[in-house]
């Protein structure tokens, strides 16, 4: 009884969660594959690739929902990172790496758990923070509110070095995540997105960002599901950045800038910012291309013909597919649909 | 049941209405009347709460100048806005639903719809369809039936004949005629003055911003003095 009660009143749950799992299909048959092989280069690769599907999910969250383009998911990928980091790097390394860390971080060390609980709750704080100076603004004026948090939040990792250690790595995190591990954690990110993308909120929030006007005047809270929205994206792109931290056990803060926030709003805007699905398959398009078109670089022989070394081809080709893609489909390959609007078309919902 | 006083809306240094006060009684459809740039759109924003304003605008007695757009809309006033502003990417029924944001109450929703659609029999045909593929007429029929998901007790129509072709404005102005005989009090912005006229109860004629003439739609109706003085027609 309960539970039909609770389908009826939440007719989208069903379908997003199971849509979910059809989203996360591509990601997961890949990276089996590659687990399959057991080459470890192409798992640490494959490792890689799901922390972006984690990110550019978490950036769809906001781009997708909201409207605009953001430039800052990725200070929330690294305060993520730094933040576990911080909380759960061993005290005796941290004498060695941040013996000056302020409010008594440096004799302070956490079980990994531990540590993700308090960093996410540090990112809820400063997204509510950022959140509720950012929602208030539309258009362009919000996508250069986020270029400025961006740099404010470079140059506070850059110089804040007792702390972060500014330029220098920061080493010594436990690294105990693995691929099968990351893969449920952005299935469970994949499908959040999706149920918040079919709630009544986010159907609310697309709404609004497609006619602002209309949708006020039909008494939606624009500005609360915004916010709400700029949260769940900073909280997911800083898992992102967790699950990277604790598998690879180094972090810089110049991984996590610009050319890493155009790596992942060019995957959102090729594979198409208005779905969860066209994350995926943006991440999954441009990660494989890069890897092929970086061997391509080296010179190898192709068909018996020995290519020349064309270093940077990798950029090169990236810039290019990004153009054909907005040329061909400006709203990206998926466009507005989910894998399972393709394979079951959408019988909306009658009540 | 809605009584502005003195109402100024100012765009920076430019007033776009200056001081109007006007009034709709329960049951009644009003006109508010006047050519481009007369500050009739200025006017119903600010009733909504979508623009700024001075002076007092009271509904039911109660003075709602510093509420909201959306509690103004759980008090029961609709505004559906210029332009018709339908969700292009959304079908008839999202429309609808979306149009009820302000309803917690889902049960009372299906009903909702029904009346929506037993109002509109054209988007029950077309319940399913995107709301982009609908006819420009249509989609005026789904923006006012979206306006009444929200069980408004005041609704707000500005410019239902724009960019409508004349046979299509006589089916929208037969449904408007329709609503306001269910009981619905109406404030109906309109350029096409013979229409509005033919509808409402009583008109104000606004022009520059001001008021320049009010009474009853057949008296304005039939003093062509007026009527081409501030409407060129």
């Amino acid at each position: 009884m309960t539970s039909t009660n609770q389908s009826r009143r939440r007719p989208f749950l069903r379908r997003a969660v199971l849509g979910g799992l059809m989203t996360a299909l591509p990601m997961l048959l890949v990276c089996i594959a590659i687990i399959a092989t057991g080459e470890q280069w192409m798992v640490r690769l494959a490792y890689a690739g799901v922390v972006a599907v984690v990110v550019v999910v978490g950036l769809q969250i906001q781009m997708g929902n909201s409207g605009g383009v953001s430039f800052s998911h990725t200070v929330f990928v690294a305060i993520g990172a730094y933040a576990v980091a911080i909380l759960s790097v061993p005290v005796q390394m941290k004498k060695l790496i941040i013996p000056n860390a302020p409010f008594g971080l440096a004799d302070l060390s956490l079980s990994p758990a531990a540590a993700v609980l308090v960093a996410l709750l540090i990112v809820a704080v400063l997204a509510v923070i950022t959140g509720l100076v950012i929602v208030r603004v539309s258009g362009i004026a919000a996508d250069i509110l986020t270029l400025c948090l961006q740099i404010i939040a470079h140059s506070v990792f850059m110089y804040w070095t007792s702390l972060f250690r500014g330029s220098q790595a920061f080493f010594g995190i436990p690294q105990f995540m693995t691929l099968p591990a990351a893969l449920a954690v952005a299935m469970a990110v994949i499908i959040g997105a999706r149920i918040f993308r079919d709630s009544p909120w986010g159907v609310q929030l697309r709404a609004s960002s497609e006619n602002l006007l209309a949708a006020r005047c039909f008494a939606v809270n624009v500005t609360r599901l915004r916010l709400l929205a700029w949260i769940l994206s900073a909280l997911a792109c800083s898992i992102g950045g967790m699950i990277f931290a604790f598998y690879i056990g180094t972090i810089n803060a110049q991984s996590f800038y610009f050319p890493y926030v155009f790596l992942t709003v060019a995957m959102l805007i090729l594979g198409g910012m208005n779905s969860v699905s066209g994350a995926v398959v943006g991440v999954l398009i441009i990660s494989i291309g890069i890897e092929l078109i970086r061997n391509l670089e080296n010179g190898p022989v192709l068909f018996g013909i020995e290519l020349p070394t064309l270093y940077g081809l990798s950029g090169l080709a990236l810039g290019a597919v990004i153009i054909l893609g907005m040329v061909l489909r400006p709203a990206g390959i998926m466009g507005t649909r989910e894998f399972d609007d393709i394979l079951f078309p959408r019988r909306p919902e009658t009540e | 049941m809605l009584s502005i006083s003195n109402l100024v809306v100012a765009y920076g240094p430019v007033l776009a209405v200056r001081g109007l006060s006007l009034e709709v009684f329960k049951g009644e459809a009003v006109a508010l009347i006047g050519p481009n740039g007369a500050g009739k759109t200025s006017t119903i924003m600010a009733l909504a709460g979508l623009v700024p304003a001075r002076g007092d605008i009271l509904f039911d007695s109660a003075p709602i100048n510093s509420l909201s757009t959306e509690d103004r809309v759980r008090l029961g006033i609709a505004l559906c806005p210029e332009g018709r502003r339908v969700f292009v990417g959304l079908t008839v029924l999202e429309n609808l639903v979306l149009g009820a944001a302000s309803q917690p109450d889902r049960s009372r929703r299906k009903q909702d719809i029904d009346y929506c659609f037993d109002l509109f029999p054209r988007l029950a045909e077309r319940r399913d369809q995107v709301a982009g593929t609908l006819s420009g007429g249509e989609q005026q029929m789904l923006a006012i039936a979206r306006a009444l998901m929200s069980r408004p007790r005041f609704l707000i129509l500005d410019e239902p004949s724009l960019g409508l072709a004349p046979r299509i404005i006589e089916v929208i102005f037969e449904h408007i005629a329709k609503l306001k005989a269910s009981g619905m009090t109406i404030l109906l912005v309109e350029q096409n003055v013979g229409k509005a006229l033919a509808i409402a109860d009583r008109a104000y004629v606004l022009a520059s911003g001001s008021l320049r003439a009010t009474g009853k739609a057949s008296d304005l109706a039939a003093d062509p003095e007026t009527i081409s003085a501030y409407l060129g027609g």
